[in-house]
């Protein structure tokens, strides 16, 4: 009894050890830890009676969060369909500049949010078609749209930074980026909450292994009566969606959408969200939660890097650095390292025995 | 070996004859009509550069000139340096050069000083190291980075005599404008005014709010003062985690460049002080370009005058509606 026990325990302690979410939380901690040795209040929390809500380095990095966690969501999804969304940044700038440019037009902050959306959606949803139906490939034809959508966003405002700071009446999107919900950040509770729906409807229906079975094998996928196209169109389409919803957050932190940079880069930062998180591009199994994860500790790293005080040259470098680490973390050779030099020490035992 | 030799030389002359062609037709379609200047721009990016660029275009088509404009995409230099090399195969008059960054030219204008082709740089200058390739450089046109940086110093030196702490948001680690601003600002700034941190924030308003927030979070025991931000952009950003975390009025913003978001925020309070980096300058451009085509003498650094604005005079700047941008 009291074997079987010990065992149990052994299982679930392997189980958390080789789980991909363990070893992200491992290194999310080593970060937050490395911050607190640099900074002693980076762990200190305050009410903030100006805002209305907590205040301190983890909630402005929580806030940060809220937008790669929006666009890594949809990554996920598009990525386990053996595709890619390069797309994404770009659909920032253009959800941005038309919230923006709307609400500057004197338009109702609701109407503005909900342009903002459908064009995120529209831009998905050509994606789409093309991938899905015309059969193009992802990775050119989100090129082609992150080329256009910059372009697109610059047309919108005919290529000024539209600042919507002053308009009144502003104040719901505001919220939406800088408000909080009892004393948590409001974007990262919202980007949460999309999370959940996406999660639930991946895993309480069967969309998610339907999305998996795409991206492992169309054709068999296909053959057992799943309709790959229709799948692979709806990835895009929610990617789009998902994507315009952190442009509104990037845009409404500050209610100026800046057309070169708002979400520049930011495809990458996506992708690298989703990697760490354990989904393969290759496709197939996918892990939301991963990528959850993922999305926060890329805000982290980026938290890290001002608090640490790196040298504005040096940034990318240390960026870099920091992702090669948690990868080689994850890297199955290294997570059965104990396993394997058990296992060689066992060998080793035996050869002298018999030598004996 | 000696084969190879013969096949240079070859080589070389066929390419001598045909650019003795090719100036001989280039010559001919200059008597024919407008003269073409070649633009090498940085492309639309906010404020600064869209009326910059608006402003060089129109001044040359009111002077005469046919302006080909050849922006570029993100910064990217591969591109200038295209089309650049496009310009002098093309034999155009005159090339404007907005480049994005200082360094990485030499090979480019010694063609076009071998092609004799004028260059002219405005408003970022380039870094030659090759005497060939500095002879294509006639003048640059354009208001002084370093003067901007100055100015913020001294605004800074004048508003805390008995010293201060603060931070410096920069633009991207590499360009040129980041190291001229910076220098001006070293130059003048007061032993006892101390810079806690440069952090870049990528001329971004939304970056700098993030990274602001984090200094300000950092150095809470150290009272940060003042924030000089490198361009409108990020000053604005950083007035938004100032006021976020309750000290507006208590740390002063500085920034560069003048739009007319930056005089609004001076009036309403957000930033303190706002130098501007005059980007209307196509005039001069034009009326330089036209006196080196006509044989004239065009002085080698045209500097452009800046104004600097507190709030009332951006009260004053905004309300005679006279800002292009």
């Amino acid at each position: 009894m009291a074997d079987k026990k010990q065992e149990d325990k052994n299982n679930v302690f392997k189980k958390l050890l080789g789980s991909n979410l363990t070893v992200e939380a491992i290194a999310l901690v080593l970060l937050i830890l490395l911050c607190t040795l640099f900074d002693h209040g980076f762990l200190a929390l305050s009410w903030n009676d100006n805002t209305g809500g907590l205040a301190g380095p983890l909630i402005t990095m929580l806030q940060e969060s809220a937008r790669y966690l929006m666009i890594a969501t949809g990554m996920t999804l598009v990525i386990s369909t053996a595709g890619i969304d390069l797309s994404v940044g770009s659909v920032m700038a253009v959800a941005g500049a038309a919230a923006m440019q709307a609400l500057n037009g004197g338009m109702n902050v609701w109407l503005a949010i909900l342009l903002a959306i459908v064009i995120g959606v529209i831009v998905g949803c050509i994606n789409g078609a093309l991938i899905a139906f015309l059969g193009l490939q992802p990775f050119i034809t989100t090129l082609i749209m992150m080329l256009a959508g910059r372009g697109l966003a610059k047309v919108i405002t005919s290529g000024e930074n539209t600042d919507a700071s002053a308009v009144a009446g502003n104040e719901p999107l505001k919220w939406m980026a800088n408000g909080f919900i009892l004393g948590i950040p409001a974007n990262f509770v919202i980007a949460v909450v999309i999370v959940i729906l996406v999660g639930l409807l991946c895993r309480k229906t069967a969309m998610g292994m339907f999305i998996e079975s795409v991206g492992i094998n169309p054709e068999a996928s296909r053959m057992t009566g799943i309709k790959p196209k229709k799948i692979l169109f709806l990835v895009y389409a929610i990617s789009g969606f998902l994507a315009a919803i952190a442009g509104l957050f990037a845009t409404a932190s500050v209610m100026r959408v800046d057309v070169v940079k708002t979400g520049q880069d930011l495809e990458m930062y996506a992708i690298l969200a989703v990697v760490i998180g354990g989904t393969s591009l290759l496709g197939g199994k996918f892990s939301l939660s991963g990528s959850a994860v993922g999305a926060v500790i890329i805000a982290m790293i980026r938290k890290t890097i001002i608090t640490l005080g790196i040298d504005s040259a040096a940034t990318p470098a240390f960026f870099a650095v920091v992702v090669i680490v948690i990868c080689v973390m994850q890297a199955p050779k290294v997570r059965n390292l104990s396993a394997e030099l058990k296992r060689k020490r066992a060998l080793k035992a035996q050869a002298k025995a018999v030598a004996a | 070996m000696k084969n190879w030799k013969k096949a240079i030389a070859l080589v070389a002359s066929a390419a001598a004859l045909v650019s003795v062609a090719a100036c001989g037709s280039a010559s001919s379609a200059k008597d024919s009509g407008k003269k073409t200047v070649g633009f090498v721009a940085v492309g639309p990016e906010g404020g600064f550069r869209t009326a910059n660029e608006k402003d060089i275009q129109a001044a040359f088509k009111d002077a005469g000139f046919d302006l080909i404009y050849s922006p570029t995409q993100n910064n990217d230099q591969q591109k200038q340096i295209q089309a650049f090399n496009k310009f002098v195969n093309d034999e155009v008059d005159a090339i404007i050069l907005s480049s994005t960054e200082d360094s990485g030219w030499d090979e480019s204008l010694k063609k076009a000083a071998e092609a004799e082709i004028p260059v002219f740089t405005v408003d970022r200058n380039v870094d030659v190291k090759d005497a060939e390739a500095k002879k294509a450089i006639v003048s640059h046109i354009g208001p002084s980075n370093e003067w901007a940086g100055e100015q913020a110093a001294e605004f800074i030196n004048k508003s805390f005599p008995d010293g201060a702490n603060g931070f410096i948001l920069e633009g991207p680690a590499g360009l040129s404008v980041v190291k001229d601003r910076g220098t001006g600002w070293k130059n003048k700034v007061a032993s006892n005014i101390k810079v806690l941190e440069s952090q870049s924030a990528n001329w971004s308003t939304d970056e700098a709010k993030t990274v602001t927030a984090g200094l300000l979070d950092k150095y809470k025991s150290d009272n940060p003062q003042f924030v000089f931000a490198q361009n409108d952009e990020m000053g604005l950003g950083a007035a938004q985690a100032i006021d976020a975390a309750g000290l507006k009025g208590k740390v002063k913003v500085v920034t560069i460049d003048g739009t007319k978001n930056a005089l609004q925020a001076l009036v309403d309070g957000d930033l303190s002080f706002v130098i501007e980096y005059n980007p209307i300058f196509g005039k001069e451009t034009a009326q330089a370009v036209k006196d080196h085509l006509d044989g004239k003498k065009v002085e080698k650094d045209i500097q452009i005058e800046s104004k600097t604005f507190d709030a009332a005079s951006a009260k004053e700047a905004l309300d005679s509606g006279s800002r292009a941008y």
